[in-house]
């Protein structure tokens, strides 16, 4: 029975060879973009959960506060961690590991900066990460010992396995090789790739800052829970006022299992831009719908052309088929089709696997071998998709009553059925919504990259600022200045796009205080960025209360510039009202700033936008205010250079010659700050277009499937179309009718998509402070562009019916 | 064998209601051969497919072989004719497209859990017997009319049926063809198998042993449906 079942699919599916390449292509397609979303999604979901004994690993933090105002900082002073340690018996080893810094490494001829961290002996007791070579539990005993990653290990010995091998840090810390790490996949929060033991660190680092806050990591013994080392820790803050009232003052608070990382939101000091429960929802969506597009296609291709088989249906049931009969053979039969569609999904994710993993910057592997669940998943939406795609045929023409069906009566019924329409509205409802939502997405990307910004970012190098050097010593900063591809330059230190920086406590005549981001400047560094002052003036030379004298004098008047949040701190509802007011800095943690002007007081001579942003978007840009400091800005300020855009390489060579020979004897460090923007905001920019792609996709699927129906609606209604052709009707208004007919579900499909998709616009743009406008036009558009795709899909069959001689038309049937 | 009491058939539409049949009293014996005859639309198929099982009476007896099937549900009908074995031929064949010869004869066979063997032993042979066997392989398309309608033939026959039920089998072919159809379902008759032909063909009608006349789904012609 099975063999003349099988003969009758197959040589079903060879006659329609058209039909089946649709259904099978569309299905795989579909099925391809899913797959693909949910190796994303399951990315995103298993950060460090590969590594062994994550379970029993956590991450302590807290938060720093001035003038109570609380700012969460997910690295904490090493003495904190090594006392909480010491005194809290659930701990049963402390984890510490820097921030990423920035040193040269040379071997040889080959030599470059590169992301550096330090860490305590016991790191890789927490994190046992996957080792090539040496032994990892005792890889950073010594303190002149190196741990790489394969690649590095490859860049600068050529080779997997260095151990042994010594190497410079800084042309002068000579450093020997003891563990060599595979390079580490992308879904983990560590963003490691050189690791040096913490006793290294006061031959290489200069800034005690840099030295002492840590990020720390414990594991807790055996059987403890994680809630009883967080109840110990307000005991903890209690117990130690020598922290919380530290010049950097710290109170702990967070223990994060090291696997919910990744989905926290982002702190100060995070490593690696974090995941969001929205973006994981989204991309779970858009796979959700695409399948549900792709499944409507194949229901719909397959019912359509079940009905051409009631012949069939009607000589098997007087035969004596019984009903379960026929529902096995459609379901199974739809479940082949499902399963070639899903055997080309899994070659098509193969071979996009690794353009996708380039684009989303991941290291996604399809390992069926590994992970079950590759081929349960698969294996799941095959049965359920033939099962959907099945039933419908199987229950219907199984209720054909055989007598009528071989009689020839016409069995239109089904293959006109309103089911099919209403599953054609859904899928174009599906379109046009993820349409909608890419826009928003992709438009919201772009804006937080420039507009939100508010700074002319275009061709903008920042030198070097580094601690050991900075772009801004005086002779390099004017050698720079002088060259032909440079239109100006301007030092500046602090966070120009919005981060972490140092903060200071202002407060205003008016008795209203705010937390501020301090960031030294010098006059030009605004204009350099293309920002007009909104009230007042920018620090220009010909003021010389602008900058104090260079005499180091304490508590001498200076002027400042705030920005506009600032001056809302404030309580100035008008910038203007700002000018000329004389503020004063009551706290702060800002070194450099308060130990020259403890208590200080200064004039605001200029308002300035609210330029950059915070790195967690969902807050607007903090407020700032902005000094002119020369020396500090000469030790530890980066140089901005706006380049002219003209002769790029040679200006570029031009400047590593400058910091050849005037600079500090360590490889120049510098970049466009494109390349910050791009870290930063990179991920939203790539998912939307991720979104993109996958709705181009969704559309190529839908007019797959409107294609199909269309060939067999032009079929279907051949004879219908010979009546109203001999009564009349001219060519073009078959068109009109079938254009008609194909129009109706896009617009039905509209009033669903433009609720559904401005809700879910709406969450999407929530994410953001600084967030576009969810304008009318873009509705309108997706729907008048899906109309237009599909009906430039039916047109073609629509003028081939519309063509046909009325005879043959009657005949047909 | 075959006995209809007062069967009546009634189909509805949302608004129309169309008598097919009414008050059909009638008895078949085994072995007989009985034309229907009748104008289009007096109700030969509908009877053709009440007596077949295909169809259900809306009133009225319908005793099948010993049991009375009238109010059987799809599912019971369907294991009656399989019990007794039951052949269609149709007037457009109605042969599976995507099977070829063989595999559209063997599917009478299939859901009688006939045995593979024993379905390609009796498949040759019924092929054989309505001179096909050199055909088994070719698909229904390439055959001409005469030639499929031998394939109907052969398919109800091959499972061996107590009953055939041909509806207007010569309807699609020549004359030389319908008489070779006509031939065959003649050789079926006796055996145990009765075999009834809904035609327009006065000529073949007059073949049967006896011919029921239906007039807008009453049987018309007293003397033949007494007899």
């Amino acid at each position: 029975m099975l063999r003349n079942y099988l003969a009758a699919a197959l040589r079903n599916l060879a006659r329609n060879r058209l039909y089946a390449a649709i259904n099978i292509i569309g299905l795989a397609v579909g099925f391809a973009a899913t797959m693909l979303i949910a190796l994303f999604v399951r990315d995103e979901l298993t950060y460090d959960r590969w590594i062994p004994g994550h379970e029993s690993i956590y991450r302590v933090s807290g938060y720093t506060a001035v003038a109570e105002i609380k700012q969460a900082q997910d690295a904490l002073p090493r003495e904190v961690a090594e006392a909480l340690t010491q005194e809290t018996p659930e701990i049963a080893a402390l984890g510490q590991l820097s921030f990423t810094e920035h040193y040269s490494l040379r071997k040889g001829e080959t030599e470059a900066t590169e992301e550096i961290h330090f860490a305590n002996s016991q790191f890789f007791a927490l994190f046992p990460l996957p080792v090539i070579a040496g032994n990892l539990q005792t890889a950073l005993a010594a303190p002149n010992s190196i741990v790489l990653t394969r690649r590095f290990a490859r860049k600068y010995f050529g080779r997997d396995a260095p151990v042994g091998e010594t190497i410079e840090v800084n042309r002068d810390v000579v450093l020997r090789v003891t563990a060599v790490l595979e390079d580490l996949p992308s879904n983990t929060h560590l963003d490691l790739s050189i690791v040096i033991p913490i006793e290294a660190m006061d031959a290489i680092v200069t800034e005690t800052y840099r030295r002492d806050i840590m990020y720390a990591y414990v594991r807790l013994a055996p059987d403890v829970s994680p809630t009883r080392l967080l109840a110990a820790l307000p005991a903890f803050n209690e117990r130690h006022p020598a922290f919380t009232k530290a010049r950097y003052p710290y109170w702990l608070d967070t223990v994060t299992p090291i696997a919910d990382i990744h989905l926290r939101p982002d702190n100060a000091g995070s490593m690696k831009p974090s995941g969001s429960a929205a973006t994981i929802a989204n991309a779970t969506a858009i796979a959700v719908l695409i399948l549900t597009i792709a499944s409507i296609n194949f229901v719909n291709l397959t019912t359509a052309r079940a009905t051409r088989r009631s012949v069939e249906v009607g000589v098997r049931k007087v035969s004596g088929a019984a009903r379960r009969q026929f529902i096995a053979q459609f379901i199974g039969e739809a479940v082949f089709y499902a399963a070639l569609g899903m055997a080309a999904a899994v070659a098509m994710t193969a071979l996009a696997l690794r353009s996708f993993n380039g684009f989303l910057q991941r290291t996604v592997t399809l390992d069926f071998a590994r992970d079950p669940i590759l081929i349960l998943l698969p294996t799941v939406i095959v049965l359920v998709a033939g099962a959907a795609a099945g039933a419908y045929p199987a229950l219907v023409l199984s209720r054909f009553s055989p007598a009528r069906v071989l009689k020839g009566e016409p069995r239109t019924r089904v293959g006109r059925s309103r089911g099919r329409h209403i599953l054609v509205a859904a899928q174009f409802a599906a379109l046009i919504a993820l349409a909608l939502v890419a826009t928003a997405i992709t438009r919201q990307a772009r804006h937080t990259s420039t507009e939100a910004l508010r700074l002319d970012t275009d061709q903008m190098l920042i030198v070097h600022e580094g601690p050991r050097g900075s772009g801004c010593a005086p002779e390099f900063a004017t050698h720079v200045r002088g060259l032909a591809g440079v239109r100006a330059a301007a030092c500046i230190m602090g966070p120009v796009l919005g981060g972490p920086s140092l903060l200071m406590d202002v407060s205003a005549p008016n008795g209203m205080s705010a937390k501020s981001q301090y960031i030294v400047i010098e006059p030009g560094s605004f204009e350099l960025y293309g920002l007009r002052p909104i009230a007042g003036r920018f620090f220009s030379s010909v003021y010389g209360s602008d900058a104090p004298p260079l005499d180091g004098k304490i508590d001498l008047a200076q002027n400042a510039i705030i920005n506009a949040a600032l001056a809302r701190g404030l309580g100035y509802a008008n910038p203007q009202d700002a000018i000329g007011e004389t503020i004063r800095f009551t706290a702060t943690i800002a070194r450099s700033a308060t130990e020259k002007r403890p208590n200080a007081v200064t004039e605001v001579v200029g308002v300035v936008s609210d330029f950059g942003a915070s790195r967690n978007l969902k807050e607007s840009a903090p407020p700032r205010v902005f000094f002119i400091e020369p020396d500090t800005l000469q030790t530890s300020g980066a140089l901005h250079v706006k380049l002219t855009g003209r002769e790029i390489p040679e200006t570029l060579a031009a400047i590593d010659e400058l910091w050849k020979k005037l600079g500090p004897p360590q490889p120049i460090e510098r970049y466009f700050l494109a390349r910050d923007i791009e870290a930063r905001y990179g991920q939203y920019a790539r998912l939307g277009e991720m979104v993109a792609t996958f709705a181009a996709l969704a559309v190529f699927i839908s007019c797959l499937g409107l294609f199909g129906l269309a060939a067999f609606a032009a079929e279907q209604r051949t004879k219908e179309i010979g009546v109203r052709k001999s009564m009349g009707a001219s060519g073009a208004d078959i068109v009109r009718l079938m254009l008609w007919d194909f129009s109706k579900p896009v617009l039905w499909g509209s009033l669903i998509a433009w609720p559904a998709g401005y809700l879910i616009m709406r969450r999407w743009l929530d994410n953001f402070a600084d967030r576009i406008d969810i304008e009318f036009w873009m509705f309108p558009t997706a729907s008048a562009l899906a109309l237009l795709i599909a009906l430039l899909t039916v047109v073609g069959h629509a003028l081939l019916v519309a063509r046909a001689e009325p005879v043959k038309a009657l005949r047909y049937e | 064998m075959l006995k209809l009491n007062n069967i009546a058939k009634v189909y509805r539409t949302t608004d129309v209601q169309t008598q097919a049949l009414d008050a059909i009293n009638l008895e078949i014996r085994p072995n007989e051969f009985v034309g229907i005859m009748g104008p289009s639309g007096c109700g030969k198929s509908t009877l053709l497919n009440v007596l077949g099982l295909v169809d259900q009476p809306t009133s009225g007896e319908y005793w099948f072989y010993g049991e009375n099937v009238a109010g059987y549900s799809e599912d019971q009908l369907t294991a009656v004719r399989r019990k007794i074995g039951v052949g269609f031929i149709f007037q457009s064949f109605n042969l599976i497209d995507d099977l070829n010869v063989a595999e559209n004869v063997e599917v009478a066979l299939i859901y009688r859990r006939v045995a593979a063997g024993e379905r390609r032993r009796r498949v040759t042979k019924v092929l054989e017997h309505v001179g096909l066997s050199h055909r088994a392989k070719h698909m229904p398309q390439q055959l001409s009319g005469g030639q499929q309608q031998r394939v109907a033939v052969a398919r109800a026959l091959v499972c061996e049926p107590k009953l055939i039920l041909a509806d207007e089998p010569t309807g699609n072919l020549d004359t030389a063809n319908g008489e070779a159809v006509m031939q065959m379902l003649e050789q079926c008759v006796g055996n145990d198998t009765t075999v009834i032909m809904v035609t327009h063909a006065e000529a073949f009608a007059a073949r049967a042993h006896r011919c029921i006349h239906l007039l807008d789904g009453r049987i018309v012609d007293p003397i033949s449906a007494a007899a």
